[in-house]
């Protein structure tokens, strides 16, 4: 059994060093629920799961076996806030669990580079999930301070639920485990059309085709301003930079003029449970800088019964 | 013929399991085959036949390039007539396969056919081991002796007359069950037809037109209903499901229980009563494109005709049962229990549409997705009958659609929902369905997305061709996503065309899925009542794929239709037709020839534990009150289980004893040689 309320932070590579305020709200975020944080040392790359895997299979395996082993020596599950780092990590977990032919390749190659051996002792998790389902938004709301009075546009991205039967979290067709969230927090989520489709980074397209990632980003970008939310919600360091800088190359070079916002689910929380609007940093990324999150009473607990 | 005494014995005598040991020196003829290259090519057959001489008992042991040939049955024959012998040992293919060209050979020269031991030194032995064949010659040797090991202590085996009983059960009434009980009833044989539903005729009568010839299944079909519902030696009953069923081929007793319709059959169908009834709901006959009440008949043309009262729905307020002319109306009516003794059962339950909920992405029967629809429902919506009135409209605002997108392979040719079949069927309903359309409204533009277009036979690449001309235009591609622009409301399709590469998204005003056939609901307990087995896709499991698709896995129980697999109308008529003959034969001949290959009881040595009988698959051993168990000599499959479970050896399978079986493991394993 692993540790109750404790989590090996896995950071990964985009948010502690472009978005620092994800890591510094979901730290504060978890503080709050109760949870203790454990650096992983020596974690490195998840590695990503389009890329890598494609090339090696088998070396994506291992080295997403050594940050599986780093927290199995830590006995706590792994808690991430990207879906990319989930999407290699989870599914790795899951597949040396259940296949001893490849537990037994990966722990060979392993034991080249130190003192590491999966066992598959833990699990993996994502953060929209452990809000979403463990806390809950029966849960969320003995917790939060202040609701936010806001229409947002939820992106899911891809590796949180697809494919469906690996994660065994919800369906990727139609899923409603951030929309519920975001109700407790007072969001109203905006359904638009191809919602559940990809942002256009990942799979190596943002790297290696510039181009079609911001045709793909474009056509999103089109349908979430059809229906004009207060911001853009997400749950991913890469699908948030996507969104960000997205905005900014079609402002530039495709005649367009966004401005949304864009907020991952640790930001929201953690302004809800009463961080400052300057922690949530906005004024530090490239959309929204000005954007004040609107309030919305909170009801008493005397009111409701 | 002469040359042998003290066997062939066919006692008619019941008493006691016949001891006959020869009292003869067993004399072994042993036959070693080529097959061609398949043995000779990797097992040193003459070495095999040499080796077989030096076994005791062995009287002749040759080798042959084919051993089924007339020439090669000969050797056999006349090893008999010459050399005296009366036990052989033939080495080649399975026992399936040709043990019984043997078994009958040496029969026809007077010898017990089960004095007949196969051995198969071809699947076991030179088909698996063609790089070693050292190893291969050791084995085959070794199978050999264990076969003259058996043949020495094999005894005569009698085959018995059991009467049958001359009537036969028919479940199901759509086409298959229809064909098959009008075809027994033909040759004389009175037949029990029952059907779960109110009203016979199946899907078929539920379609608006035919393929290949675009014929009104209504006007092909009535003749057989009616045919069938004023047949004198078919009794029908409708709302009826079985029960139970005991007993084996020749003679199976059968329970089942009829629903009340609560209307009598004194019914002149005149409609007065669902006229006045103030219950109004969708009627599921017609997938919810037409409206019934809580008193209905399913079709006007519902054979019987009788109407039927939906209990659940009925607000009791005695409507009906005041207005009716002839008070056929009648509440109280109870569900009845009818017994019923048939020689054979023939299963025609049909098949289900395949439920395309669990495909997500196409969002079948979810909100915002109401012009999404399956070809049943689109049959329907085109009947005369419809709340259309035969027109094509969308359920979500009842315009006539300018899109039309079809989706094949919905819930076949798909490992993600365990469907690996193609149900073969779909192609053609689908393009036949695209064509009627387009004729309608040529202005619509109708799509067929498909995989491969499957229209073998004839007439049918015509009718793809039909409807390429006429203009219904095919995209190959599996569609991921049928997905909803939540502003507007517009469906769209998205496909790849993988002939151009080009991904597509297909405005859809109307989306129809080609969904499969599936099994039927209820098929598993119906399937554990009949005791036969089902495959892997759940339809009942026929004997052979090739041989015999009409008999199932249990003897006397025969499978007409879709229920073995995916057909079209034809190929279901076809199959019901085979499957009545197949269930008639037995009946019309009036008795099976049963082998009594079946166990004797030590009753010294029987401890009444009663693990037999809790083994015995055909429910073949019977315990009296004191626990002392009996077998059913006709019940019995010769299956052999009860040998294992029983404590002290007292159950004994003839031909299969546990010292006949002893002599043969030792020689597999390699321990040499046994006599006496």
């Amino acid at each position: 059994m692993v540790k109750e309320k404790t989590f090996a932070f896995f950071l990964g590579c985009l948010m502690p060093n472009r978005y620092p305020a994800i890591e510094k709200a979901t730290k504060f975020v978890m503080e709050k629920l109760g949870y203790e944080l454990l650096d992983m040392k020596k974690a490195g790359c998840c590695p990503a799961p389009g890329v890598f895997r494609s090339f090696n299979k088998v070396d994506w395996m291992v080295a997403a076996a050594r940050n599986l082993c780093i927290a199995e020596q830590l006995d706590t599950d792994i808690l991430t806030v990207c879906n990319g780092c989930f999407g290699t990590l989870q599914e790795v977990n899951k597949h040396l669990k259940e296949n001893e032919d490849h537990r037994i390749m990966v722990n060979e190659k392993l034991k080249l580079i130190g003192d590491y051996e999966f066992k598959g002792t833990i699990n993996v998790r994502h953060i929209a999930e452990v809000l979403g389902y463990e806390i809950g938004p029966w849960g969320i709301e003995d917790i939060i301070v202040r609701k936010v009075n806001a229409r947002a546009a939820v992106h899911y991205g891809c590796h949180f639920l697809k494919p469906t039967r690996i994660r065994e979290i919800e369906s990727s067709e139609n899923p409603t485990i951030v929309e519920e969230y975001l109700e407790a927090l007072g969001v109203e989520s905006v359904r638009f059309k191809e919602q559940l489709t990809c942002c256009g980074a990942g799979g190596g397209v943002k790297a290696y085709s510039g181009d079609a990632s911001m045709t793909i980003f474009g056509e999103k970008m089109k349908n979430i301003d059809e229906v004009k939310p207060d911001f853009i919600l997400d749950i991913c360091p890469f699908c948030h930079l996507q969104f960000e800088t997205g905005q900014d190359y079609l402002n530039k070079n495709k005649d367009c003029n966004y401005n949304y916002p864009v907020i991952h689910i640790s930001q929201l929380t953690a302004y809800c449970m009463g961080m400052d609007q300057e922690f949530v940093g906005l004024q530090y990324q490239l959309m929204g800088k000005n954007y004040i999150f609107g309030e919305r009473e909170m009801k008493k607990e005397e009111e409701v019964i | 013929m002469t040359i042998k005494e003290g066997k062939v014995k066919k006692t008619d005598t019941t008493e006691e399991e016949s001891k006959e040991i020869d009292s003869e020196e067993p004399r072994i003829g042993v036959f070693v085959c080529h097959c061609g290259h398949n043995i000779a090519g990797t097992v040193d057959v003459a070495k095999v036949a040499d080796y077989a001489k030096t076994l005791p008992n062995v009287v002749k042991a040759e080798h042959y390039m084919f051993m089924c040939s007339k020439p090669g049955v000969q050797m056999v024959k006349d090893s008999i007539k010459e050399l005296g012998v009366n036990r052989t040992v033939v080495a080649s293919c399975s026992k399936n396969q040709h043990g019984k060209t043997f078994a009958r050979a040496i029969e026809e020269m007077g010898l017990n056919k089960h004095r007949h031991q196969q051995v198969n030194v071809r699947e076991y032995c030179s088909w698996v081991h063609q790089k070693e064949k050292d190893k291969a010659n050791q084995k085959a040797k070794q199978l050999v002796e264990a076969g003259v090991n058996r043949a020495r202590k094999l005894e005569d085996v009698e085959t018995r007359k059991v009467k049958t009983t001359k009537a036969a059960l028919v479940i199901g009434a759509g086409i298959a069950g229809l064909r098959a009980a009008h075809d027994m009833a033909e040759l004389g044989i009175p037949v029990y037809l029952i059907e779960r539903e109110s009203t016979i005729g199946g899907h078929m009568t539920r379609l608006n037109k035919t393929f290949p010839t675009l014929e009104c299944p209504q006007c092909s079909i009535s003749p057989l209903t009616n045919g069938v519902a004023n047949h004198p030696l078919i009794e029908l009953y409708t709302n009826a499901q079985v029960k139970n069923i005991d007993g084996s081929l020749g003679n199976f007793e059968v329970e089942f229980e009829i629903k009340p319709r609560y209307v009598k059959d004194n019914c002149t169908s005149c409609g007065e009563c669902a006229e006045h009834c103030p219950v109004e709901l969708p009627s599921e006959w017609d997938m919810g494109m037409s409206m019934r009440k809580a008193i209905y008949k399913a079709y006007p043309q519902a054979i019987p005709a009788t109407y039927v009262r939906d209990k659940k729905n009925c607000i009791e307020c005695n409507t009906c049962v005041n207005v009716c002319p002839v008070q056929a109306v009648d509440f109280s009516m109870q569900p009845e229990t009818k017994t019923v003794k048939v020689g054979s059962i023939i299963v025609a339950a049909g098949y289900d549409e395949y439920d395309p909920t669990e495909i997500e992405p196409y969002h079948y029967n979810q909100e915002g997705y109401e012009d999404v629809i399956t070809q049943l429902k689109l049959e329907r919506m085109l009947s005369p009958t419809s709340l259309t009135n035969s027109e094509v409209l969308r359920p979500s605002d009842g315009k006539i659609p300018k899109n039309v997108v079809m989706i094949q392979c919905v819930g076949s040719r798909n490992d993600q929902v365990g469907n690996q079949y193609c149900t073969g069927v779909c192609c053609k309903f689908a393009i036949k369905n695209a064509r009627i359309i387009k004729e309608m409204y040529p202005d619509t533009d109708v799509t067929i997305c498909y995989i491969d277009i499957r229209t073998p036979g004839l007439n049918f690449e015509e009718l793809y061709k039909s409807a390429q001309e006429i203009g219904v235009r095919f995209i190959r591609g599996r569609p991921s996503e049928i997905v909803r622009n939540p502003i507007s409301g517009e469906l769209r399709v998205i496909v790849e065309d993988t002939l151009s590469q080009t991904p597509l998204q297909l405005k859809a005003d109307l989306v129809v899925l080609s969904a499969a056939m599936v099994p039927p609901e209820g098929i598993g307990p119906l399937g554990s009542k009949l005791h036969v087995l089902r495959s892997k896709e759940g339809f009942l499991k026929e004997f052979h794929i090739k041989m015999n698709p009409t008999l199932s896995s249990k003897g006397g129980i025969f499978l007409a239709g879709a229920i073995q697999g995916p057909k079209d109308i034809s190929e279901s008529v076809a199959h019901a037709g085979s499957a009545a003959a197949l269930a008639a034969a037995p009946l019309v001949k009036g008795y099976i020839e049963k082998e009594m290959l079946i166990p004797t009881i030590n009753y010294d040595l029987c401890v009444k534990c009663g693990l037999c009988k809790t083994v015995c698959a055909p429910a073949a051993i019977d315990i009296d009150e004191n626990g002392i168990p009996s077998v059913n000599e006709v019940a019995c499959k010769s299956c052999g289980m009860c040998m294992p479970v029983c404590p002290t050896g007292a159950i004994q399978l003839i031909n299969f004893k546990d010292d006949q079986l002893l002599d043969e493991i030792i020689a597999v394993s390699g321990g040499g040689a046994v006599c006496e």
